[in-house]
């Protein structure tokens, strides 16, 4: 999927936090007991345009999503998926969670979340794809949409794990998901 | 009389338990204390809440979410199990 930038942008650290889930790999069968382990209170009852199933594992994408926000400016951060409330989530499947805001697509075949606080392109494969193929794609379209800019970027990670595009003193965030079937990733872009 | 369990007891039920999650079951025959289940093992972070489902099964015992959020290394699993079933650690 892609996005246009957001016009309310903010000038403070870009950040982004991508996540997936192939719902093949999901039990339905043991959602009350997954729900009940990392949702919160504040989260029930599900809203009406979304069954249980698909509620419960929105609100982890988008708590995974903003764990990995937020661990770009707080490297060592341990994921609280109970302490990360999500709220005003809209039909759209946009909301807020832990300060942050958060964009999900939901397909009969997976869940994907863009946690997000700049202008940011984001893109999914939908498709079977290795990490490098993923890499390749990120680092073509580190430059902006509709344009080959991306020659020599490259994917390095931090030392915590933390993914960045670099290019000599230039740095993209950008961050990668993969689940059972599915790749993808978001990136913020100039 | 109750059966006590030692953490090496633990380790291996745990493998039992972890093996469905890990795809190069390879990765599980090294594990030691230290093995972090989504860095070395490669377990989707998707799958933790299960491996703590399966765990309350496997020990009968009922993990909190406080205590959960601290599975990310073997030997924090077997912390864990070891103080809800009421072990010395």
């Amino acid at each position: 999927m892609s996005y246009k930038r957001s016009s309310d942008s903010r000038p403070d650290v870009p950040g982004i936090g991508y996540d997936l889930v192939d719902l093949s790999l999901t039990d339905p069968s043991r959602t009350e007991r997954l729900a009940a382990k990392f949702m919160n209170a504040a989260e029930w009852p599900a809203p009406g345009f979304l069954s249980f199933h698909q509620y419960c594992w929105l609100c982890w994408s988008v708590k995974e999503a903003v764990y990995k926000y937020s661990c770009r400016t707080q490297p060592g951060l341990v994921f609280s998926p109970a302490k990360i409330v999500v709220t005003g989530l809209t039909a759209s499947l946009e909301a807020t969670a832990g300060g942050v805001r958060t964009r999900s697509r939901l397909s009969e075949d997976f869940i994907e979340t863009v946690a997000f606080n700049s202008a940011f392109l984001a893109e999914v494969t939908g498709e079977p794809c290795d990490g490098r193929d993923l890499h390749a794609r990120a680092a073509a379209l580190a430059g902006g949409p509709g344009e080959f800019a991306g020659d020599g970027w490259c994917v390095s990670h931090r030392e915590d794990g933390c993914p960045s595009l670099i290019r000599g003193t230039e740095t993209r965030p950008v961050s990668f998901s993969h689940h059972g079937r599915f790749a993808g990733f978001a990136l913020v872009l100039p | 009389m109750e059966m006590i369990m030692d953490r090496h007891a633990i380790l291996e039920e745990l493998k039992k338990v972890l093996g469905p999650y890990i795809k190069n079951k390879e990765l599980l025959q090294n594990i030691n204390e230290t093995t972090n289940l989504i860095a070395d093992l490669r377990v989707n972070s998707a799958n933790l809440v299960d491996i703590v489902i399966d765990a309350e099964a496997k020990y009968n015992i009922e993990i909190d979410v406080d205590s959960a959020e601290k599975m990310t290394t073997i030997g924090s699993c077997i912390d864990v199990i070891q103080e809800k079933l009421g072990q010395p650690s």
